[in-house]
């Protein structure tokens, strides 16, 4: 409940907590007195014993606010009750009935919610009679529309999972897995709305009864204490002020506990926060340059010097001083699997980095720190694909225009330069007709020549540097080839150079000229990719031999690693691949192994 | 539908587990399937490669009753076709315990009291520890949620499993482990499996027989090893060109 711990949440929480309190004691304590006659002090302001003054009975006005809590709070409940009782088994249905019903419930739930909400209301209370039941019965289901849609979206979402399908197929019947799978998966956003409904309800009933349409006497809630005390608000104020303030303290609470609830609910959490010894004080010992400081073995022709790049998020940190650099027209390949820190190598490369992390080591573009370059340079002389195109294009706009704006708004260029810029630029990535391309938009795509209007886009400048994470991982073999084929070619002819981030190693090793693997944070190996099988690395090469490709014998089984990648939060003092090593040794689990030569491990393979 | 619940060898062919004759699917306009045919026998698994929109899942879900399908399928009944699906993130009710979901497979007449063996019993069918019934989902890595998947699939006895991309959610590392156990329920359960992937190095290595969809049509259709070594159609060819290889300089090792 931590994620619970912000200030209007916990305001909602003391609020609704006292109105609670109140209601349970307030009749007990106050009732006597809010009930008892005073003829002779009669419509009084406020004085030492009466401190919000008296109504026309001679009655305390602060016992009968605090009195009343039970009766307004009770009167919100039954009608939350009876929203809740018809909103949520008529949003259900249509998941438990045949398709045709279900399509009758939905459009008369859509209809529900297009009627005036008040008109229901007074229709509502009309039939149900006047007084508190017919306030209660019409504020109950004025609410029942709005519930019964949130509570069908939410029934469909779950209705549409894969864990709902699979149920079908082992037979399982509608009303099974409405009860097993739906109800149980909706149930929490359903009682933040039901709490947040309850405010609302407050409020709604409090309005009736100041109107003089809810709680008739002698019954009195906080509306109507409003109801009696509102005319005398010009001559004695503070006679409302109990009331008042009693219906909007608790209105408010409910509703700011309620959508407190949600949020926190809805909030995913950013990365895992598990509990983790602090980082291994052994591995602090050893002599590590601080970033930063010290002779840095720069190599002067590198676009890219990547020096103890460190990424961390909290007390988390996915990234740990990885080194590496990209010479112009080299394509390097990074690899590793998913939670290995590949792609946020990639993002700290590009300045990426989302919040809150936080960015230690150096980054070098063509020889300056990544920090000090402005947006524009950053823009022009670096370019990112990822891994969906779709998300780097706007689909609203045609794809010339997007490119175009590139170079109007980075290198100044004019309308017509620029026009012209983007349709040749098209053309370099061999789209056919880039003339025509360049006016269509991104949906007309398909995901191959997106993924190509992207890496046109990154060329609109004159990068330096292209950095692609995963970019043919969502589109199909023939078409990943060719695009990693011209992201390659575009390197060779550009001088750029290319970091090619990817969890395929064959992808890797055909168009990179080095790898660098990753696991848990750390470049382990660094080699050539034609050395790939022949790798030193334990990690490297139990990778090598899990992955099938077309001359795997198929008469044995497959290679597997066992154990599991730590999380970044949990990576051991040694060396972090230890516990899945088959050669592993007693030091490998406390000291962990620097990169030497390329090289992280005490004991490689040697053959 | 006519023929869907049918008895096995009713119009199957000599030791057909199944038989789909025909088989189409439509969205609405949009035609997915077109006139499939294929059998599988016994104890067979089967690859169904295609690209993105090929329409192998389409076949799949199809087979499973989870899309609208005409044609003939003759072969085990409803329970007796178990799918396994691609994500195992979104295949487990994240709400229940692993027990609880293996569980939801097993068919009727196991007792309230036999449960629990049978759970434990098939959570070692899939190299899990049985202590695994007491955790959440979120508590397993993604093979073992697979395993999971497909130790529910497995509670409902069924004769033939479809694995509808089973390990492109996975990690390299784990992949192996999942195609491994697919292999060894073949031969320990005599299962037969319809193998659903993109991934012809996958599809080769555990599969008998393949078949290649394009376009919502099978264009090729054989042995594992005739097909990779001497495709007959053009499509085909262009698949296993782009199969990414490791590349290798000096053949030395």
């Amino acid at each position: 409940m931590s994620r619970m711990r912000t200030p209007s949440a916990l305001a909602g929480l003391l609020l609704v907590l006292v109105t609670l309190v109140l209601a349970v004691i307030g009749p007990w304590l106050w009732g006597a007195e809010a009930e008892r006659f005073d003829p002779l002090h009669t419509l009084q302001g406020h004085s030492p014993e009466h401190p919000l003054g008296t109504d026309d009975g001679g009655r305390d006005l602060l016992a009968r606010t605090l009195a009343a809590t039970r009766q307004s709070v009770w009167l919100a409940v039954l009608a939350t009750l009876i929203t809740t009782a018809a909103g949520v088994p008529l949003g259900a249905l249509p998941s438990v009935l045949g398709p045709r019903a279900a399509r009758f419930t939905s459009g008369l739930i859509d209809s529900l919610v297009a009627f005036p909400v008040l008109l229901l209301a007074m229709f509502a209370a009309l039939l149900a009679g006047a007084g508190a039941r017919g306030a209660v019965v019409g504020i109950g289901v004025a609410a029942v529309p709005g519930l019964a849609r949130l509570t069908r979206t939410l029934a469909d979402t779950v209705a549409a999972s894969d864990y709902v399908a699979a149920a079908r197929v082992l037979g399982a019947g509608r009303s099974a897995i409405l009860v097993r799978h739906v109800l149980p998966n909706i149930a929490e956003p359903l009682i933040l709305t039901i709490t947040a409904n309850l405010g609302y309800a407050l409020l709604g009933l409090a309005t009736l009864s100041l109107l003089g349409l809810g709680v008739q006497p002698p019954d009195y809630d906080w509306g109507r204490l409003l109801h009696d005390t509102l005319p005398r608000v010009y001559v004695d104020p503070e006679v409302v002020a109990g009331p008042a303030l009693a219906v909007a303290l608790a209105g408010t609470g409910f509703a700011l506990l309620g959508e407190s609830l949600a949020r926190a609910s809805a909030r995913v959490p950013v990365a895992p926060v598990a509990p983790s010894a602090p980082s291994a004080p052994r591995g602090e010992s050893r002599t590590v340059l601080p970033p930063g400081c010290g002779p840095l073995p720069e190599a002067p022709e590198a676009v890219l010097e990547v020096r103890d790049l460190t990424v961390s998020f909290g007390g988390v940190t996915p990234v740990r001083e990885v080194s590496f650099s990209v010479a112009p027209g080299e394509l390097v390949g990074i690899v590793g699997e998913s939670g290995s820190g590949k792609s946020l190598t990639a993002l700290a490369v590009g300045g990426l980095v989302p919040h809150p992390g936080t960015v230690a080591g150096r980054v070098l573009l063509g020889g300056r720190p990544l920090a000090e370059l402005t947006r524009r340079e950053l823009g022009t002389r670096l370019a990112m694909v990822f891994q969906d195109p779709m998300a780097a294009l706007n689909p609203a706009l045609r794809v010339g225009s997007q490119l175009a704006e590139v170079a109007t708004a980075h290198l100044g260029a004019s309308r017509g330069q620029a026009r012209k810029r983007a349709v040749e630029r098209l053309g370099r990535v061999r789209l056919p007709d880039p003339e025509a391309q360049a006016r269509r938009y991104p949906h007309e795509f398909s995901g191959g020549m997106r993924q190509r209007a992207v890496i046109a886009m990154g060329l609109m400048g004159e990068p330096e540097l292209i950095v692609a994470d995963e970019p043919t991982t969502a589109l199909d073999v023939t078409v990943q080839k060719r695009v990693l084929e011209l992201l390659a070619e575009v390197n060779e002819t550009t001088g750029a150079a290319g970091l090619l981030i990817s969890h395929d190693l064959a992808v890797v090793s055909q168009h990179c000229g080095r790898v660098l693997v990753m696991y848990a944070g750390r470049i382990v190996e660094e080699l050539p990719s034609s050395e790939l099988r022949r790798a030193r690395h334990p990690y490297t090469r139990a990778l090598v031999a899990a992955s099938p490709d077309l001359e795997t014998d198929r008469s044995r089984p497959l290679a597997t690693i066992p154990g599991r990648q730590p999380a970044s939060a949990e990576v051991p003092a040694g060396c972090a691949f230890a516990p899945r090593c088959a050669r592993a040794l007693e030091r490998c689990r406390t000291d962990r192994p620097e990169p030497v030569d390329g090289l992280a491990c005490w004991n490689p393979e040697t053959a | 539908m006519k023929g869907a619940e049918g008895a096995e060898g009713a119009s199957g062919a000599e030791g057909a587990l199944l038989e789909v004759r025909g088989l189409n699917v439509r969205y609405g306009g949009f035609h997915a399937v077109r006139d499939v045919s294929f059998t599988i026998g016994e104890g067979e698994i089967l690859g169904l490669v295609g690209e993105s929109g090929s329409g192998k899942s389409s076949v799949a879900r199809a087979l499973t009753g989870l899309a609208p399908r005409t044609g003939t399928v003759a072969g085990p009944g409803p329970r007796g076709v178990q799918l396994v699906f691609q994500d195992p993130y979104a295949s487990l009710d994240p709400r229940m315990r692993v027990g609880r979901s293996v569980a939801e497979g097993l068919p009727r007449g196991v007792g309230r009291r036999e449960r629990p063996a049978e759970v434990a019993r098939l959570l070692e069918l899939v190299r899990l520890d049985p202590e695994t019934a007491r955790r959440y989902p979120r508590e397993l890595s993604g093979g073992q949620r697979q395993r999971v998947a497909v130790a529910r699939a497995l509670g409902a006895r069924p004769r033939l499993l479809i694995a509808d991309e089973v390990t492109s959610a996975l990690d390299v590392s784990v992949q192996g482990a999942i195609l491994n156990l697919v292999r060894e329920l073949r031969a320990e359960l005599g299962l037969a499996v319809l193998f659903v992937s993109h991934d012809l190095a996958v599809v080769r290595y555990v599969c008998d027989r393949i078949a290649v969809l394009r376009e919502g049509r099978i264009v090729e259709e054989g042995p594992v090893g005739r097909v990779i070594e001497n495709p007959a159609d053009d499509y085909t060819k262009s698949l296993l060109e782009a199969v990414p290889r490791l590349r290798l300089f000096e053949h030395l090792c």
